[in-house]
């Protein structure tokens, strides 16, 4: 997909683990993980809102859009 | 989030014992012979061929029987909707659609009313099982979707 998180830059830039940051914007360590790991489909802005208040940062700053090489 | 409900609980237990009531009706065909003299008014050459019509809609009805159970196990499990379930209502529409051949072959030679209802019910049945399971494929693909938004 063309939109990539970079929800573990901004994560190691705070120094903050999965586990705390998942306490932290109350959703599972498995559901953050799942948008870590670029699996996730969507995102609520609620979960959005949340990750930018914890991590004091813009949503740009977690979510990329990367042209393919295919142009799709 | 799925409640459980005493409804699955009295269904589950009525196909369980449907199922049970089926297998015994299917091993007591073959002796059945005065019976079915008696209810279908048949001579005795008649009787094999009612005989083999009732013990392959019985086992077809086993089979439909089974896979309610296993959809049923899912259900009260909390997890319906994967695809082993799409696979089950599949292969019911396909049983129900060999009953609806097999009495559609006993009209052919011993044609009755009942015999076109039972045609017309699982020919029915059959639609609604295919539509079921296009159901739940759809379901399958939001359910995942839903599952996969963080």
């Amino acid at each position: 997909m063309a939109i990539i998180i970079q929800l573990d830059v901004m994560m190691a830039k705070r120094k903050i683990g999965l586990m705390e940051l998942a306490e932290k914007i109350n959703i599972t360590p498995a559901n953050l993980s799942i948008l870590k790991n670029n699996k996730a489909k969507a995102i609520r802005l609620s979960t959005l809102d949340e990750i930018c208040r914890a991590l004091d940062c813009q949503p740009g700053d977690i979510i990329e859009y990367v042209e393919e090489e295919n142009g799709q | 989030m799925y409640q459980k409900s005493i409804v699955h609980y009295m269904t589950k237990i009525s196909i369980d014992i449907l199922f049970i009531v089926a297998i015994i009706c299917c091993i007591l065909v073959p002796f059945s012979s005065s019976w079915l003299f008696r209810y279908f008014g048949i001579v005795e050459e008649g009787a094999l061929f009612v005989k083999a019509i009732l013990m392959a809609s019985g086992i077809s009805c086993v089979y439909i029987l089974w896979q309610l159970k296993v959809i049923f196990k899912t259900l009260l499990q909390g997890n319906p909707f994967i695809h082993a379930n799409v696979s089950s209502l599949r292969k019911i529409a396909v049983a129900c659609l060999v009953i609806a051949f097999i009495y559609f072959v006993k009209m052919i030679v011993m044609p009755t009313i009942s015999t076109i209802i039972i045609i017309i019910i699982f020919v029915v049945a059959c639609l609604l099982c295919l539509t079921l399971k296009d159901l739940f494929k759809q379901s399958i693909y939001y359910k995942d979707e839903n599952d996969l938004t963080v």
